[in-house]
Parts: structure tokens; C-alpha cells; sequence
């Protein structure tokens, strides 16, 4: 049953009983009161009646002389006087011994004499008794004296017909019951009305529910109503807010995910086509020329390299994750000098000057993570510059952090570019990159190094003008805080990234 | 002659694709963007398309929408590393013919090209070699202008060999592209049909067996 089907049921039951029992109780007592008038009436007329009678008995004896009257004479006396009396009550009669004397009015008392030895059953009459009785479709009150007349002792019975009161009571009771009936059919009505505009907002709390387990995630219920209802909206809210964000997060990495695969496959089997292509066409043809044979074995090999370096990059991504840091503490001086050793002349044979500019500071790092890390960067820088211009590898400190940058004067990138650069196989410019050797993994693996030192990536770059790549040392959150964030960038290795804390733990903590 | 468009970023595929396509007699032409293949699609008259589905520019898929959207109806055949059963209906509801995943051996390549061409209605109905000629339509064989009695299956093996010259085809090739399915334990059946062929065309030193590879239909010297 629903909460306003059970609100409006009890509430129009109570309000029944409680206007069904006021107006019993009203009525009764308005009954007992008019019961009351009419027995003291009664009682009244009833002496009056008894007095009547003695007076007219001694009247009776003083005119006639008599020291008594005859019981034929009372017999007389008693119908001329209750004959003239009647208009007082409905029926009247008087006994003498159980024998009827005189009877007048109604023949209640003639026809129903078990009544008069039901009234009196012992034969001794109570004095000014008076009871009620139902005769014949009417309500009588019955009052019964003795009236001691000539030392004989006379029963007086007197009826009156009290049918009225009862009449009235039954009119007044269902009078009563309608109008119960009536008002409490118009409160409930109220009721009901006021019930379901009262929970309006829950069913539409219901609704959005519903809407929201559908995957309507978007949708929000508002906020309005009583405050329960206003608090139930704003927590409905706040779970369809965190599972929208969550939804979407997923979705995201879902996403990266997908089109992780679908780059890895593109990659891996770009080389592939063209290795079992030539190697079927050398299997299969039964004439090859000897330039043909070289041009395909070349081309053979070129690819099989590209795969080899695909490899090696995804399997130094992978393992990223899996190897526990070595960390030790490094001057910059140091780190800076041995690579300008190594990259120095690489650089020079592209025409490109290699300047470092550092300040007196330490890390603490993987020393063969973080000379890849800083390898891969100034070989980017390297690609992207012109040559005759310089690439500058230089140390500085912002807000009490080592941040390690990489200025290049290149080509720069476009905004997309940035946003996407670290994102694995991704590649701005395909044939370019792969001209260069590129599988677009480079700044992924930088990215990952940089996270697993608990620092942050950050790319500056000015299409044109050239890229600056910061890494601010000891600021980035840890994984931990932002897991969502991590495997979106690292969507490979699923099983690494779940168990990447604990992992990273263990490494921070290394003597 | 038949010409085809090759449309593929990757200019080691597109050659080893050229290289494949001169083995089975075709002429073509290499195309390395979308935009551009579109452009060369709608002007040029080309009699298939091998288009991959990663290109810059243009992706496969809108290459297709857009040469279709202007009319032209050469049968095209999508070349992508997406093996994805969603992008195989997406390719071929899109009005593609066929679709092959990288990578791919050449006389795969080849077989489905064959399949594509034959069902556009362009593919040679008549092949000859020395004086045997075969009439496809007609399916008749005959040698030296006598007609010649062959099994449905020892035909297609013929017809197999005869738009596959000088190219060594394995059993397994021949079960695929002939008896249209792929299995490996019934080679010997391979073997007594091109025994048969053999033996009825008088091929003895022309279709040769070559060991641990399969059989090859010499080109007239």
C-alpha cells in the first residue's frame, strides 16, 4: 500500500471515530436531559393525580357525612376523577387487591396485564417507581404509587407515551451519522488533496530515481518541498553527481583504453603487414630480380627494426610500473654533466648546441629512470628544433620545488597537441614521427617516469615558437589520491595499475 | 587491363601492395591520403579500390561515404588493423565488398581481389596458357581445340593456377580459395586434384610440385 493511500485511510478513520463518537456522546446526553423533563413531568402529573384523589375521597366523605366511604362509592369517585384527569397522561388505572377498579385512556392497561405483574412482582408496590416500557410500537413511562384512600390501600398506575423522545433520538442519531459521514468524506477528501501535494516532491524524487538507474545520469531533482524531502532531494543529487563523475570517468578510461588498443594494433601491425607481405611475395614468386630481392630485404628489415624498437618501448612502459625504484641521492650538477657527456655530441651531429644551467641542488631519484626520462626529452627537443639553434637543459627552484626544464626554439606544438602529447601512440604528425623513429610513446614513458618520482609533467609550448617541458620535482599528488586520473594515462596495464600502490609505497620508503 | 587504387599510408605496405598486385598481372596506382584519393576515385577510372581505413586526412570509412555520395560505384576493399567485428559491419554496410585485416599474405590478397573483380563483372572470362584455353562462363576447358572432360573441382583448381601464374600456392591456399574452406588434414585431396589437372592437360614440368611449399603454374618461357 502506498504511504498516501495509508496516510488518508488513517486519518479518515480516526476522523470518523473521533466526530461518530462526539456525537454519540452529544446526543446522549441531550436524550438523558429530555428522558429526564419528561419522567419529572410526569412524576408531577403523577402526584398531582394521586393528591387529586385523596382530596376528592375526603371531599367526598366530609359532603356525604360518612365516616366512610364504600368501596363502590370510591369506585365512583375514582372514575369520575381519573376520567376528568386523563388529558394529563396517556393511560390510567388503579387497582385495589390486583383487581382493576378503573381504567381510562389507552387500553395499555387492560390488554397487557403481564406488565402490571412485571412492574409489580411482588405484590408490594414501590413507591413513585417508574419504568419504561415498550408496548406496541410505543414507549411508555410508566409511574406507579399507592394512593391510601378509606384505609384501602389503591394502585395507581399512569403511563405516558414518551415515543417522541426516543423518535427524536433516533432522528438526531442518524441526522448525525450523515453529517459524520459527509464531513469526514470532505476532510479526507482535504486530506488527500494536501497528502499528495505534500509528496509530490518524493514522487518526483521516485521518477529522477528511476530515470537516474536507467543511466540518465545528467538528470537532478529539485529542490523544494518540506526539509526531509529537500535533504532526501539534495542526497539524491549528490549520489546522481558522484555516479555521473564516476560514469564518466570510467567512460574516459574506457575510452583511452579502446583507442590504446586500437593504436597498439595499428602500430604493431603496420611493420607486420609489410614483413609478411614481402616475405610471402619472396616465398611465392618463382622470378626475383636481385634489385627486387635487396629492395624487399631492406624494407624487411627496416620494418622488423621498427618493431623491435616498439617493443623495447612498450616492454620499458611496462616495466615502469613493475620495477621498484633504486633511489639515490644525485647532485644536479652531476646529473646534468653526464648527460650534456652523452647527448652533447649527438646533438652537435644534428647541428644543435646542448646548454645546461643549474643551481646548487640534489634529487633523489632512479638515476637510470631519470637519465632516460631527461634523454627522451632533449631528443624530443632535439627533433623539434631547427638546426643551429639551442636546446637548454636547466634546474631551478619554484616554491621550495626542483623544477628540471627543457627549452627548445622548435616547431612547437598546437593546444590539442599538448593536451594529448602524453597520451601512448599518439602522434601529431604520423609520418613524420615515424620518419624519426617515433611510436608516439616517447612522453608517455616520460609522463609515467615523472609520476613514479612524485612529480609532474607540465608542457608549455607556443606553436612556431618553440616547447618548454617542466618537471616540477615533489608536487604531484601520488597516485594514490587520484587512481582514476592514473589509469586513464595508463590504460596498458591494468593489473600494474591496480597494484601500484602498494608497489609505490614500498618504493618511497627505500633506504 | 585491370587497374586498381591503392589507398595506404604506410609506404612500405603500399609497395609491398604494388608489388603484390604486378605478381597477379594488375596495373595500379598509390595513393597516400584521403582527401586525395577522393579527388583521384571520382576522376580517375579505377576498377577497385584497396583503401585503408587509418588515413590522414580522410578515414577510410568517409573516403567511402564520399566517393559513394558522388556517384561512383567501383567495389572497394578495406585494408585496416582493426579487427573489430564493429568495424567489419561498419565497412561493409558502408558499401565496401570485402574487408582484409594486416597483416595479410599476398595470395590472400590476391584471392580476395580475384573474388571482388569476378563479382563486378571484371574479371578475364577466357584465360589461355599455351593451347589450353578456359571458356569461365561456359565452364569448358579445351587443349589444342580438343575439349577437355574435368570435375567442377579439378576446374577451379585450373582456374586457380591459371590466374596465379608463377606464383607457388600452398595446399592450404588452395583448400581456402577452392573448396571455400579452411582446413589443413585433407591435403591429399588437394594433391590427387592437381594430379588429375596434371595428368588430363599434359602439364608434366609446367605445374610443378615445389617441396614443403605447394604447387606453381610456370610462366611460358
Amino acid at each position: 500500500m502506498k504511504l498516501w493511500q495509508k496516510v488518508s485511510l488513517t486519518a479518515l478513520l480516526f476522523v470518523m471515530l473521533a466526530i461518530q463518537i462526539t456525537q454519540f456522546l452529544v446526543l446522549e446526553r441531550s436524550f438523558e436531559n429530555a428522558l429526564l423533563r419528561e419522567r419529572q413531568t410526569a412524576v408531577s402529573a403523577h402526584e398531582a393525580l394521586s393528591a387529586s384523589l385523596s382530596n376528592h375521597a375526603a371531599y367526598e366523605r366530609l359532603k356525604a357525612g360518612k365516616l366512610l366511604l364504600s368501596t363502590d362509592e370510591i369506585a365512583d369517585l375514582l372514575t369520575s376523577t381519573v376520567t376528568a384527569d386523563i388529558s394529563t397522561a396517556s393511560s390510567i388505572a388503579v387497582f385495589l387487591n390486583e383487581t382493576l377498579v378503573v381504567c381510562a385512556g389507552t387500553t395499555l392497561f387492560q390488554e397487557d396485564l403481564g406488565l402490571l405483574s412485571d412492574l409489580v412482582p411482588s405484590g408490594a408496590i414501590d413507591e413513585g417507581k417508574s419504568v419504561i416500557r415498550d408496548v406496541g410500537g410505543a414507549t411508555y413511562l410508566i409511574i406507579t404509587s399507592t394512593v391510601q384512600l378509606e384505609t384501602m390501600p389503591y394502585a395507581l398506575y399512569t403511563a405516558y407515551d414518551i415515543s417522541d423522545v426516543y423518535a427524536t433520538r433516533e432522528q438526531d442519531l442518524d441526522a448525525a451519522c450523515m453529517i459524520g459521514l459527509i464531513c469526514g468524506a470532505a476532510i479526507s477528501a482535504a486530506m488527500l488533496v494536501m497528502v499528495l501535494i505534500f509528496l509530490h516532491p518524493l514522487k518526483v524524487s521516485v521518477q529522477t530515481i528511476e530515470a537516474v538507474a536507467k543511466g540518465n545520469y545528467s538528470l537532478r531533482v529539485p529542490e523544494h518541498g518540506s526539509s526531509e524531502l529537500k535533504t532526501l532531494a539534495r542526497s539524491i543529487n549528490d549520489m546522481s553527481t558522484s555516479i555521473d563523475e564516476r560514469e564518466q570517468k570510467l567512460r574516459e578510461i574506457a575510452d583511452s583504453r579502446k583507442r590504446f588498443a586500437d593504436a597498439m594494433a595499428h602500430e604493431m601491425k603496420t611493420p607486420l603487414t609489410s614483413i609478411l607481405g614481402f616475405a610471402d611475395i619472396l616465398r611465392i614468386k618463382s622470378t626475383v630480380s636481385d634489385a627486387q630481392r635487396r629492395d624487399y630485404a631492406t624494407t624487411i628489415v627496416e620494418e622488423a627494426k621498427r618493431l623491435r624498437s616498439l617493443s623495447a618501448k612498450l616492454l620499458q612502459l611496462a616495466s615502469t610500473d613493475s620495477t621498484q625504484l633504486d633511489l639515490t641521492d644525485i647532485e644536479v650538477a652531476q646529473l646534468f654533466a653526464d648527460i650534456a657527456h652523452t647527448m652533447a655530441p649527438i646533438l652537435a651531429r644534428r647541428g644543435i648546441r646542448l646548454k645546461t644551467l643549474h643551481k646548487n641542488a640534489a634529487l633523489r631519484v632512479d638515476r637510470e629512470l631519470f637519465l632516460s626520462l631527461l634523454y627522451n626529452l632533449i631528443d624530443n627537443a632535439a627533433k623539434a628544433s631547427p638546426a643551429g639553434s639551442t636546446v637548454w637543459l636547466a634546474q631551478s627552484v619554484l616554491d621550495g620545488h626542483v623544477v628540471l626544464s627543457v627549452i627548445d626554439q622548435g616547431i612547437g606544438m598546437k593546444p590539442d597537441t599538448v593536451r594529448r602529447a602524453t597520451e601512448a601512440f599518439y602522434m601529431e604528425d604520423k609520418a613524420r614521427s615515424r620518419k624519426a623513429g617515433g611510436a608516439g610513446l616517447g612522453l608517455a614513458l616520460c609522463d609515467d617516469i615523472c609520476r613514479r618520482h612524485g612529480a609532474r609533467l607540465e608542457i608549455r609550448s607556443t606553436y612556431r615558437k618553440g616547447t618548454t617541458i617542466l618537471i616540477h620535482m615533489g608536487v604531484a599528488p601520488t597516485d594514490a589520491a587520484s587512481p582514476a586520473k592514473d589509469a586513464e594515462k595508463k590504460p596498458p596495464q591494468p593489473d600494474a595499475t591496480r597494484r601500484r600502490p602498494d608497489r609505490r609505497h614500498g618504493g618511497r620508503h627505500k633506504p | 587491363m585491370i587497374e586498381i587504387l591503392i589507398v595506404e599510408d604506410d609506404a612500405n605496405i603500399s609497395k609491398m601492395i604494388a608489388a603484390t598486385l604486378s605478381i597477379g598481372g594488375y596495373r595500379c596506382a598509390q595513393c597516400d591520403d584521403g582527401t586525395k584519393a577522393v579527388e583521384r576515385i571520382t576522376t580517375g577510372s579505377f576498377d577497385l579500390i584497396l583503401l585503408d581505413v587509418m588515413l590522414p586526412g580522410t578515414d577510410g570509412f568517409a573516403v567511402l561515404d564520399a566517393i559513394r555520395a558522388k556517384g561512383c560505384e567501383t567495389p572497394v576493399i578495406f585494408l585496416t588493423a582493426l579487427g573489430a567485428v564493429a568495424d567489419k559491419v561498419k565497412g561493409l554496410r558502408g558499401g565496401a565488398e570485402d574487408y582484409i585485416v594486416k597483416p595479410f599474405e599476398a595470395v590472400e590478397l590476391l584471392a580476395r581481389i580475384e573474388v571482388v573483380l569476378r563479382r563486378a563483372g571484371k574479371s578475364e572470362m577466357r584465360l589461355t596458357y599455351d593451347d589450353i584455353v578456359v571458356d569461365i562462363e561456359r565452364h569448358t576447358v579445351t587443349k589444342a581445340g580438343q575439349p577437355v572432360v574435368l570435375t567442377p573441382k579439378e576446374f577451379d583448381v585450373l582456374v586457380f593456377f591459371m590466374r596465379n601464374l608463377d606464383v607457388a600456392i600452398t595446399r592450404e591456399q588452395l583448400l581456402t580459395n577452392v573448396w571455400e574452406y579452411n582446413y589443413t588434414g585433407e591435403s591429399r585431396t588437394v594433391d590427387i586434384h592437381v594430379q588429375q589437372v596434371r595428368r588430363k592437360l599434359a602439364l608434366q614440368g609446367k605445374l610443378i610440385t615445389i617441396p614443403k611449399l605447394g604447387y606453381r603454374l610456370e610462366r611460358r618461357s
